[in-house]
């Protein structure tokens, strides 16, 4: 009886091993592919560095210096990590080999996003001793079944119960408690007490970075940096101390802010589940199509922090009050139920930037995306913008259907 | 910045409306913001005092086309055309006890001390006050002239108004904090008149613009609100909901965050004051607008360089 | 017969003759109170508001009827100046009109105006002038008026008030109240008369030659309201030669605006209810204590 379960052991560990070698393989594979590209300047190369400490998270405590809490989502308010001396990190992960690892005993329409997440926290670099605490906002079905799943990995745990109606005074009030909550497990995680003056510093470190970070974006509207690389470029948010980071787009900013724009009358706007590297399928697709992503809203890249967290009362209930509210209504993730504005967002970049195709990429499983694009098509077809819905997986193997339609629908926009 | 602006002309404004008479300057006594005509020295009256002077006796129906009658009709005319060329901008840049309740702010917020805030609810409870006692700042005269009402109700609310006693303390006149006991009315009155300073002046400290929730002259303004040059207005298909607007407002206001059909977000409560119009990251959602030119327009690139870069407690 | 017929007649004569001289003594040996004087005074009647903005005030001549009679006195005339001029000041005649038996003048305004108003007459010896001081506030269009100058007005006794400290408002209760009397003699005395309560009392000249008084504090002005007034006139009697120069004033009060004031209860009012306020505000304003998990 032993022996089997121990074969049974031994036969897991090696599929984790090459589980994980495999997925160390695709990051390799997938940086180098982004290096070969046309548009590649050297000082995209920290980006790229950047991205391996996805599976190491050891190196990248060591690296910021601070324990480190893993996040999913982005409702948590970042900058009371900061704060509180902690680094927080998005746990999402892009890897089709480590989803695999776990697809085999997962629901097959489960969030592959999540199933890459369990697949990701079998391997042995990213032990539990790596992150202090993780914070499960509940968004969607999927995050808040996975503390359960993968139990022996998330270690202290904190919920934050994210009232889905944002726009009644009982949902912000509701939402304020649970960052107050929030406040507290990290205050006794971390043994410290948040002082007014750290919360206000850090809220001016991410204002910092949010400018910079929106120039970027200014850039990309005027085609002279591809989606693709903002897309990775966000992906890195977090990855490094912010204030690093901001300084290293500077330098992006700063090389190519005097190159001209190029000319594409096949702009699209991306709309829909988080893309996350390696998984960068849909958008190196688009551009073989002829198209580029011009603008999107995805919470895995222009949307990866908010930003803009003004607040009048400066007192700490008033910043706290200001991060609470600035996450919780600006956010315009298809978990809630009174986002009916959300789509003002597409229509107004749309409008201003000339845009008239917006591609809606949802994942296999990702139910608040699948649902929220009927009404977005609906709306956007009324107001005389091409749509198209692409649901995808993490999988290579319906890259060539998904790029025949792509061209399809790249000649309409011409 | 904008909100820096507002604060320049705040102050300067405060200097003139308080001792602009002693060099001369007399603006009239239809002026839409509480200069104070119990200051010595202020640079005009108070509508409010010429409204509640005025109109009990103009209502003397032979003499209402009289000279007395016109008179009434003239202030009310200019007070109309002052509220067409600036509307709220009276309330957010001009009036002096506005500024007062600013000042009262700032010092609470360089102390940290958190604002108390109202419940939605209790908020719109608190709403009706100002058209009540607008009701009863018209009908007194009245009363008083034909409804036999002692002539000690006259000018009614400028004597429980806080910036009775308050104001002319910056002219160095204490009078108005004496109890006057000539007799029941008069003493019921200034103890009144010294309750409600006190608790202006701590609502202000604890609540911004604490008076300006109660404060009569808001429909008076409001009222033109349609002929008025200035056009406060939202663009509801760019708006993204994010409610930084709704924070940002001294008097909580929840029309321009939660507006998703109209174009005109001058609600009753609204001083122009901007600070939405400053706060909101989406461009040209939250517009002010004087006839056909723009004052001010809300942008992502306003909101990235004014807000936070380096702030500290000190400031 | 005709004796006793003539000690009757001369009898009767002398007795009559006595009668009227003891009437007469008895007549002017109790006239402490207005009515048993016989002087002239003013009395403030009804002020109107005119639709020009204009405003009227009726003033009347009164004097007790029994003793003097209106329609005999000689010369009876008015006229007022601009209390507000400053060195020679310019008098301007008055119409004195009747009505129903009643001798009043009407002054007129359509700004603001300090009328000082004299009323002359004589009579069998007997010189009068009543005086009165008021403001009239007006806000009306402006008319050019017909003023009828006095060439030469005449050097009368008269009662000077001293309006130093309040330009333009009108006395209150509780003031101090300082008088002169210009003429080339001083007056012994003067006396203070309030018409509704008929009251009087005397008033003596300080050190310096001049009268003053503080009228007391009114019940009936302080209820009533600002506008209530009291009339007080004061009466001056000089003698020289064989002419009487009766003077009055007629002083228009109202009611204290600071005499009843309490600064300190009212600051000591104003801290105890911040106080108050601030415990309410910090104890029972909400607040996000956050204590569970």
């Amino acid at each position: 009886m032993n022996k089997i379960v121990q074969k049974d052991e031994e036969r897991r560990l090696r599929q984790r091993a090459k589980a994980y070698e495999k997925t160390c393989e695709e990051y390799s594979y997938e940086i180098s592919v982004l290096q070969a590209r046309t548009d590649y300047i050297a000082e995209f190369d920290y980006f790229l560095d950047l991205l391996t400490l996805l599976l190491h998270p050891a190196k990248l405590k060591e690296k910021v210096g601070r324990p480190l809490i893993g996040l999913f989502c982005i409702q948590a308010p970042l900058e009371l990590f900061h704060a509180l001396g902690v680094h927080p990190v998005k746990l999402c992960s892009g890897s089709y080999a480590a989803q695999r690892l776990s697809a085999a005993y997962l629901p097959a329409l489960m969030c592959p996003m999540l199933k890459s997440y369990i697949g990701s926290s079998e391997f042995a670099a990213s032990t539990s001793t790596c992150y202090d605490a993780t914070i499960v906002p509940t968004t969607c079905d999927w995050v808040v079944k996975v503390p359960e799943i993968a139990k022996e990995t998330i270690t202290n745990l904190h919920y934050l119960e994210l009232p889905h109606v944002k726009q009644n005074e009982k949902g912000v009030r509701r939402w304020l408690e649970e960052i107050y909550a929030l406040k507290l497990f990290l205050e006794q995680t971390t043994g410290t007490k948040l002082k007014r003056q750290d919360l206000m510093n850090s809220m001016n470190t991410f204002m910092r970075g949010w400018k910079i970070f929106q120039e970027l974006i200014e850039l990309k509207r005027k085609n002279i940096i591809s989606g693709v690389w903002v897309t990775v470029i966000a992906n890195t948010f977090m990855l490094d101390d912010i204030t690093s980071w901001a300084k290293k787009i500077e330098l992006v900013v700063k090389k190519l802010q005097s190159k001209q724009p190029a000319a594409n009358p096949r702009k699209i706007f991306l709309a829909g589940s988080p893309i996350i590297f390696p998984n960068l399928k849909l958008l190196q697709l688009i551009e073989q199509a002829g198209m580029t992503v011009c603008a999107d809203d995805l919470c895995s890249s222009e949307r990866i922090f908010p930003g803009a967290t003004v607040y009048d009362d400066p007192s700490e209930h008033g910043l706290l009050k200001a991060l609470a509210e600035r996450y919780h209504q600006a956010c315009i993730c298809p978990t809630f139920a009174d986002n009916e504005r959300r789509i003002n967002t597409i229509l107004r970049i749309t409008e201003s930037n000339n845009i008239t195709g917006v591609i809606f990429h949802v994942l296999k499983g990702c139910h608040p995306y699948d649902i929220e694009s009927l009404t977005i098509e609906a709306t956007l077809r009324a107001n005389g913008r091409k749509f198209l819905k692409i649901e995808t997986d993490y999988v290579k193997e319906d890259s060539q259907n998904i790029l025949t339609r792509l061209e399809a629908f790249a000649q309409t926009l011409a | 910045m904008v909100d820096n602006l507002r604060l320049l002309i705040q102050n300067f404004m405060f200097v003139l409306w308080t001792y602009g008479g002693r060099i001369g300057l007399n603006f009239g006594y239809s002026i839409p913001c509480f200069s104070c005509p119990y200051v010595p020295g202020c640079a005009g009256h108070c509508y409010l005092m010429t409204l509640q002077g005025q109109w009990g006796f103009a209502f003397y129906f032979p003499e209402l086309l009289s000279y007395k009658g016109f008179k009434v009709v003239l202030y009310f005319l200019i007070f109309i055309l002052l509220t067409m060329l600036l509307s709220k901008l009276w309330c957010g840049w001009i009036c002096p006890f506005g500024t007062l309740q600013e000042w009262l702010a700032k010092l609470r917020k360089k102390l940290g001390i958190r604002e108390t805030e109202f419940s939605w609810k209790t908020r719109e409870r608190l709403k009706p006050v100002k058209y009540i006692l607008l009701a009863l700042l018209i009908i007194t005269p009245l009363l008083i002239t034909f409804g036999g009402l002692h002539r000690d109700f006259y000018l009614f609310f400028c004597q429980i108004c806080p910036g009775k006693p308050i104001m002319p303390l910056f002219a160095g006149q204490t009078r108005n904090f004496a109890l006057d006991f000539t007799n029941t009315i008069t003493l019921t009155f200034s103890v009144l008149s010294i309750i409600i300073a006190a608790g202006t002046l701590l609502g202000s400290f604890f609540k911004d613009r604490f008076f300006c929730m109660f404060c009569p002259m808001l429909p008076l303004i409001q009222m033109s609100k349609k002929i008025s040059f200035i056009r406060f207005e939202k663009s509801v298909h760019t708006c993204s909901g994010c409610g930084n607007c709704q924070r940002m407002c001294p008097v909580d206001i929840k029309d321009v965050h939660l507006e998703k059909t109209e174009k005109d977000v001058m609600s009753e409560d609204c001083m122009l004051c901007m600070r939405c119009s400053e706060a909101c990251p989406e461009d040209n959602t939250v517009t002010v607008n004087f006839l056909k030119y723009k004052l001010f327009s809300s942008s992502r690139k306003y909101v990235a360089e004014n807000y936070q870069q380096g702030k500290s407690l000190n400031e | 017969m005709l004796l006793y017929k003539k000690y009757c007649v001369s009898g009767l004569t002398l007795a009559c003759v006595t009668l009227l001289i003891l009437l007469f003594f008895q007549a002017s040996a109790e006239c402490r109170s207005p009515e048993d004087s016989a002087f002239l005074w003013l009395e403030y009647g009804a002020k109107k508001d005119e639709t020009d903005g204009s405003v009227t005030q009726t003033i009347y001549i009164t004097t007790t009827a029994a003793v003097i009679n209106l329609a005999e006195m000689k010369d009876l005339s008015a006229y007022y100046c601009d209390g507000r001029q400053t060195g020679e000041k310019q008098y301007y005649r008055i119409p004195i009109e009747q009505r129903d038996g009643r001798y009043f003048l009407r002054v007129n305004a359509a700004s603001q105006l300090l009328y000082h108003v004299f009323v002359t007459g004589s009579c069998q010896g007997e010189h009068f002038v009543a005086q009165t001081i008021f403001p009239l506030y007006a806000d009306g269009i402006d008319r050019k008026r017909d003023q009828d100058l006095l060439e030469n007005p005449k050097d009368l006794p008269a009662i000077e008030l001293n309006l130093a400290g309040n330009p333009y408002r009108t006395l209150t209760t509780g003031q101090a109240i300082q008088l002169r009397y210009k003429s080339g003699q001083a007056v012994r005395e003067m006396q203070i008369m309030d018409l509704r309560n008929k009251t009087s009392a005397i008033i003596l000249p300080d050190a310096a030659g001049g009268f003053s008084f503080t009228p007391s504090h009114d019940k009936r002005l302080d209820n009533g309201g600002y506008n209530e007034y009291k009339e007080i006139i004061v009466y001056a009697e000089e003698v020289i030669g064989n002419e009487i120069y009766k003077t009055s004033m007629n002083l228009l009060l109202r009611r204290s605006l600071t005499a009843h004031n309490n600064l300190a209860q009212g600051v000591l009012l104003f801290f105890s209810v911040m106080a108050v306020s601030i415990a309410i505000v910090l104890f029972r304003r909400r607040s996000f204590r956050y204590n569970g998990r």
